[in-house]
This record gives C-alpha cells, sequence and structure tokens, in this order.
C-alpha cells in the first residue's frame, strides 16, 4: 500500500476542494434527476402534442378512410428521429397506416400493439421507450385511436448536453476552488508552519529559549502561548536537570572513588580471609591428623599398657631364675651344692620358664591383636571382616580406658555378618563414639551402657549406637557434628571428634548419620551406610 | 404500404383477411347503423351514408346559413327508390354539431329550401340543371355520387374508384356560397373547378 504523506497545507486544500466538489456534485445530481425527471415529463407533453397534431390531421383520413392520407400524415414523423412507431386505428382497433422507422437488421421491428390501454393516454416509460396513445375525436365522437412509440435516447441526449455544462462548471469551480483553498489555507495552516519551524529548531538546537511568535489570537493563537509556556518549563526543567547532572557526575565520580577504595580493602580483606581460611583448613587436616596421631599413641599406650604386665613378669622371673642360678653356680664351685639345692633350682627353672612362656604368650598374642588395629588405622584398604567380632577388638583396644571404670558394652549383631569396607573407619568411628561416651557421656557415671545394634539387608547396613549418659544440650545437639565443637576444651578436648565421624559416614563411607538426644536421656547416633557382603573366613 | 381495405386487387388477393376486414368494417359502421339492414342495400351505399354523415362534422355552413342550435339539420335525398333513406337510418336522430340530424326525401316539385344539405342520387343526373340553381339559391351543401358531379357545379362528390369510393369537392363552388370546408377534409379530397 502506497503510503501517501500530505502536509497540513495540502489537507487544507483537499478538504476545501472536496467539500466543495462533493457539494457540487450532489447539487449536479440532484439537478439531473429533477432533469432527467422533467426531460421525461416534457418527452411526454411533446409526444402528447405531436400525437395531437397528427390525431387531428387525421380525422378526414379516419372518417373517409383514406389509407394514403393517413399514411402521409404518418410519415411526417420521420422528421422526428425519436419516433420509432405510429399506428392509427379505427374505432375497432383495426389498423389504418402505420409508421415505422426502419431499423437495424439485429433490432426487432416494433409492431402496433393490438389495442390501445388506456394507461398509455399519460405515457408510458417501458424498456427505454415512451409508449403514448390517444384516442382521436370528431365531433366529440371517438373515430379512432393512434399509438406513437418514442425511443428515449433524446433524453440522454438532452441530459448530456446538460451535463457538458455541469462539466464545464465543475471544472471552472475546481480551478477556482483550488486558488481559493489556495489562500484560504494560509490563514490557518501559515501560523502552524510558523508553529512547526520554531518546534523544529528547538528540536534541532536543543535550544528551549526560542520562543513561537503569537500571529492570532484564535486556538493556534492559544497553542502558540501554551507551546511557549512548555518551552519556559522545559528550559527550566533543562537547566535543573543540568545542575543535577553535574551533581549527579560529580556524586558518581566520588562514589566510584569510594567503590574502588573499598573494593581494594575488600580485596586485601578477602585475601586475608583467603589466606585464613587455607591455614584453618590446613590446622583442620593437621588437627585431624593430629587426632589421628593421638588416637593412634592411645592405642600405642593401650598395647604398652596391656604388654607391660606380662612383660614385667617374664623380668621378673627371669631375674629370679638369673638369681638362683648364679646362688646355684657359686655353690657348684664352691662344690657345696647339694641335691636339694640343684631340685629346688629345677623347680624354680620349670616354674620361672612356664611363666616366662605363659607371659611371652600373653603378650604375643596382645601384640597380635593391636597390631591387627593398628594396621587398619594406618592403612586405608577395603578388607572382608565380621562386623561383630571387629566392634568386641575395637572394645579390646579400649580397655585400658574402660577398666578405669565400669562400663558395660553391649553389642548386637548377626555372628556371621562380614562386609567388604574399611574397618579402620569403623575403628575411628566407634572408638571415638565410645571415648566420647566415657569422657562426656559418663563424666559423672561409673557403670554406664552402651549399645550397638546392627541391622543389615543386602546393600545397607543400619547401626544405631545408644548410651544411657547425661546427654546433650539442644545448643550442642545441634551443631554437634561442626568441627571444634566442644565442652571440654580447657580439659583436653579438641571438638574433631563428632566431626571426624561425620566426615568419615558422609565421604568415606558414603552413608548418613544422625543424632538425636536430649539432656539426661542419654544420646543415640543413627547411622545408614552402604554395605557389600562378603563371604568370611570361618 | 397498406392498401385500404376497398381495393378489390386487394380483396381478391387476400381473400382470407378480406372476409375479416368487412366483418371489422362491419363492426366500425354498426355504430351509425345499428338497424337492420334491407337486402337491396350495398356497402357502399353504407360507406356514402357515412361519407354524408362525416362531411356534415367537416363543414360549416355560412354565416347567413347558420343553423339555429335548437334546430335539427336537415338533409334532404333525391333518390326515387328509397334505397338510400335506408342506408341513412342508422343515424337518424344523431347529434352532429350539438343538431339532431332529420332526413326528408324530396320529389317533385323538388322544394329545397328547407334543406341544409341535399344529396342527389347519381340516378337522378338529369334533375342537376334543373336543381343547381335552387341549391345556390338556397346556400345549400350539395352532394351526389355521379360523376363530374362537382364539374357541373356541384359541392362535394363521391366517386367510385377501383371499388374505393373517393371524394371530390368543388371549393370555389363551396366558398362562393359561403362553406367552411375543414383543412382536413380538403386534403383526403380532390379539388375539382366547375366547367
Amino acid at each position: 500500500m502506497i503510503n501517501i504523506r500530505f502536509s497540513i497545507r495540502e489537507k487544507l486544500i483537499l478538504m476545501i476542494i472536496s467539500s466543495i466538489i462533493i457539494t457540487l456534485l450532489i447539487a449536479i445530481s440532484t439537478i439531473s434527476y429533477f432533469n432527467i425527471k422533467n426531460i421525461k415529463t416534457r418527452a411526454i407533453e411533446n409526444i402528447t402534442v405531436l400525437g395531437d397534431v397528427i390525431a387531428e390531421r387525421s380525422t378526414a383520413a379516419l372518417a373517409f378512410m383514406d389509407t394514403l392520407q393517413a399514411e402521409k400524415n404518418l410519415n411526417a414523423l420521420k422528421h422526428m428521429k425519436h419516433i420509432e412507431l405510429a399506428c392509427l386505428y379505427t374505432n375497432d382497433f383495426v389498423i389504418v397506416a402505420d409508421y415505422k422507422r426502419p431499423a437495424d437488421k439485429d433490432i426487432e421491428q416494433l409492431k402496433c400493439l393490438d389495442k390501445v390501454e388506456n394507461n398509455l393516454f399519460k405515457g408510458v416509460y417501458k424498456e427505454h421507450q415512451l409508449h403514448w396513445g390517444a384516442e382521436i375525436i370528431l365531433d366529440n365522437s371517438k373515430i379512432g385511436f393512434i399509438y406513437i412509440v418514442a425511443n428515449d435516447s433524446f433524453v440522454f441526449e438532452e441530459f448530456y448536453e446538460g451535463m457538458e455544462q455541469y462539466i464545464i462548471i465543475l471544472i471552472v469551480v475546481i480551478i477556482l476552488s483550488y486558488f481559493i483553498a489556495n489562500r484560504i489555507q494560509n490563514f490557518i495552516s501559515k501560523p502552524i508552519l510558523q508553529l512547526k519551524n520554531t518546534a523544529g529548531k528547538v528540536a534541532i538546537k536543543k535550544d528551549f529559549t526560542i520562543r513561537a511568535e503569537k500571529s492570532s489570537d484564535d486556538e493556534i493563537g492559544d497553542l502558540t502561548d501554551t507551546f511557549n509556556a512548555m518551552l519556559e518549563q522545559t528550559e527550566k526543567y533543562e537547566n535543573t536537570l543540568i545542575d543535577q547532572k553535574e551533581q549527579l557526575q560529580l556524586n558518581q565520580e566520588t562514589l566510584e572513588l569510594k567503590v574502588k577504595q573499598r573494593t581494594n580493602k575488600l580485596q586485601i580483606l578477602n585475601d586475608e580471609i583467603t589466606e585464613t581460611l587455607n591455614q584453618v583448613e590446613s590446622m583442620q587436616a593437621q588437627l585431624i591428623e593430629s587426632e589421628k596421631m593421638a588416637s593412634l599413641g592411645g592405642l600405642v599406650a593401650g598395647i604398652a599398657h596391656e604388654v607391660n604386665t606380662p612383660i614385667g613378669i617374664c623380668l621378673t622371673a627371669s631375674s629370679f631364675l638369673k638369681e638362683r642360678y648364679e646362688q646355684l653356680q657359686k655353690a657348684y664351685k664352691k662344690d657345696v651344692m647339694t641335691q636339694d639345692d640343684f631340685e629346688d633350682f629345677l623347680t624354680i627353672v620349670q616354674d620361672s620358664s612356664d611363666m616366662i612362656l605363659k607371659n611371652i604368650q600373653r603378650a604375643t598374642e596382645i601384640v597380635q591383636n593391636f597390631k591387627k588395629v593398628a594396621v587398619d588405622q594406618s592403612v586405608e584398604d577395603k578388607r572382608c571382616f565380621n562386623i561383630k567380632d571387629y566392634f568386641f577388638e575395637i572394645i579390646k583396644s579400649l580397655n585400658p580406658k574402660l577398666k578405669q571404670h565400669h562400663h558395660v558394652i553391649e553389642v548386637n549383631s548377626d555372628d556371621n555378618l562380614f562386609i567388604n569396607s574399611y574397618p579402620g573407619a569403623f575403628y575411628q568411628v566407634f572408638s571415638n563414639l565410645i571415648i566420647n561416651s566415657i569422657v562426656h557421656g559418663f563424666e559423672s557415671i561409673d557403670a554406664g551402657h552402651i549399645s550397638i545394634n546392627v541391622v543389615c539387608d543386602e546393600s545397607n547396613m543400619s547401626i544405631e549406637y545408644h548410651d544411657n549418659g547425661q546427654g546433650m544440650s539442644p545448643e550442642i545437639l545441634n551443631s554437634v557434628f561442626e568441627p571444634f565443637v566442644t565442652t571440654k576444651r580447657n580439659k583436653g578436648g579438641t571438638g574433631l571428634g563428632a566431626h571426624i565421624i561425620y566426615n568419615i559416614i558422609t565421604q568415606q563411607l558414603h552413608g548418613t548419620i544422625s543424632c538425636c538426644s536430649e539432656f539426661g536421656e542419654g544420646v543415640m547416633f543413627k547411622m545408614t551406610i552402604p554395605v557389600v557382603l562378603c563371604e568370611g573366613e570361618n | 404500404m397498406r392498401v385500404f381495405p376497398f381495393s378489390i386487387s386487394w380483396l381478391k388477393r387476400k381473400e382470407g383477411i378480406c372476409f375479416q376486414l368487412i366483418f371489422l368494417y362491419f363492426i366500425f359502421f354498426s355504430s351509425f347503423f345499428n338497424t337492420t339492414y334491407a337486402r337491396d342495400i350495398t356497402n357502399e351505399d353504407k360507406i356514402k351514408a357515412s361519407y354524408v354523415f362525416n362531411f356534415i362534422r367537416f363543414i360549416d355552413w355560412p354565416l347567413n346559413q347558420r343553423i339555429e342550435s335548437s334546430k335539427p339539420i336537415v338533409v334532404c335525398v333525391i333518390n326515387k327508390n328509397n334505397q338510400f333513406i335506408k342506408a341513412f337510418s342508422p343515424v337518424v336522430g344523431k347529434e352532429v354539431k350539438g343538431h339532431l340530424l332529420t332526413f326528408r326525401k324530396i320529389s317533385e316539385p323538388y322544394d329545397i329550401s328547407k334543406c341544409h344539405l341535399l344529396y342527389i342520387d347519381k340516378a337522378e343526373k338529369n334533375l342537376i340543371s334543373q336543381l343547381l340553381p335552387k341549391i345556390k339559391k338556397y346556400n345549400i351543401l350539395s352532394i351526389s355520387d355521379m360523376n363530374a358531379f362537382c364539374s357541373m357545379g356541384g359541392m362535394i362528390g363521391m366517386v367510385t374508384k377501383k371499388g374505393k369510393v373517393k371524394v371530390e369537392i368543388n371549393l370555389s363552388v363551396a366558398k362562393a356560397a359561403g362553406f367552411k370546408i375543414n383543412s382536413n377534409l380538403l386534403e383526403v379530397a380532390t379539388i375539382v373547378s366547375s366547367q
């Protein structure tokens, strides 16, 4: 679609001219309508006059049946080019004479009617033809009828003649109206164009000090005033805006500087925090390692303690045996040795060697047992083990601590439950839990009870650790697995035990752990660990 | 060109249509002749009778001979065998130009002083010389179907040519007598002058 853009000047001219043309066209159409109506009425009048003259002239021809004269009268119509057909009838509709305008071959020749009806007396327009009829009167008596058919081309010819004039008038009016409209539109368009030019200047130069010139006191004058008032306001706003912009620029710069300074500070702080965090992480790792070492130290101390007794007995027995041997050797060299002496010595040797052997075996057994646990702690390998037996070994390794009190540890598990997992991890977890129960839960309790319940299906093992100690306060419970949380900071607690448990369960064993406790009601840890069952050595 | 139905040649050519047309003409003239017809009245007589009736419509009597409105137009007929009188019977009592028509048969001594119109049958040709001076004297409209009636000084003659009744008018005689003949009638008539 063509988008034509008209200027206000063109629009005004178009409006004026189109209004004039439309009005003129309506006027011409109305005049033409009445003109055609008049032409038709006149045509009927003319044909009536013509018919009456022909009828009057044909009275004698009809009265004396002079066909020739009748036809002669009708033939006079050939000069009237609109007359197509004329017929003269007797009173009884016998055609006396007719006249037919020669027609083109392809046009059907008109024929006289069989009867002239009364309705034709006033003239009837039918299929672009005017049909007219009349009675022929002679001496107040009807002596016949006349019937004439005229084509209505004369209507349009006359109309077109009129139209030519109208078209000329229309053209002249359009030309005149264009010149008049061109002059008139200036009254409206000129102030608008001035206003437009001013607005354009303001827009291009961004100069709000420019004012439009008021040229009239009409609505456009009001518009100019309003526009000027708007410019004034805009100028004020612009000035304010410039001031604000400058202030904003200043503020922005200050802000940017501040932000930059803060960013630098933050960067330094961030670096410090990162460094501290790294240190903390490193310290945490060191602490965990220390804890592990402490645990191992505890284990070694336990071993030393356990081994100390049989070794001491062996030492005493062997010292006694040596002393008795030196006494016997002295007596033999002096040749004062008696048989009884020798027999006593043999008894002592037997008893001592039995004692030594017994205690060495005991020490070996202890070392063997502790060796297993110690190896598990130092070597992070998976192996197949019986969980119940392993719990007992853990408990055994903690005997030095347990012996000081009368705590009872109960393990409820399937005797033949073998799992392929990290035994060192289990040692770490449960030794910590038991030590925590002893140190914290049973602080003021001499005969505490700990129960470890193990339930296992094909893929998951659920372990419930429960003690009937003094439990935990809600504050401690909420942060029990967080590092460095302890109630015994000044008494040797590191606050890493539960955190290590949490890390081992979640990270190494890929399980979950939860803790619930109420103060005075003991504590319960519930662990669920995915496991692979295996065939153990029976 | 349409031929007048009374043309004999045309009648011969179009025998079928002829019968129809005669019938139509019978209806046409029935407005003038609504009584039964005598066997001896011919079509020609009827036409001539209707012509005489029509002449009155187209002709105005001289001012000095003006017929008073209350009085009838007296049509006098000189016809020995009464045949023509009978032919007039349909128009007897009819009004023409506001006057009733009355018919009067004239016989010897041929007093025509009360006549407005005198019809002389062609059989009475021998009476012409005797009647014409009287006609002139009384300003009577004279009509006859005899040949050369107008040439002899008569006013209107009806001549049968090719089976068609033609009208002849001696305009100078009529004018001299003060009769005004409608131009339409003159158009259909042949103007003849006295010999």
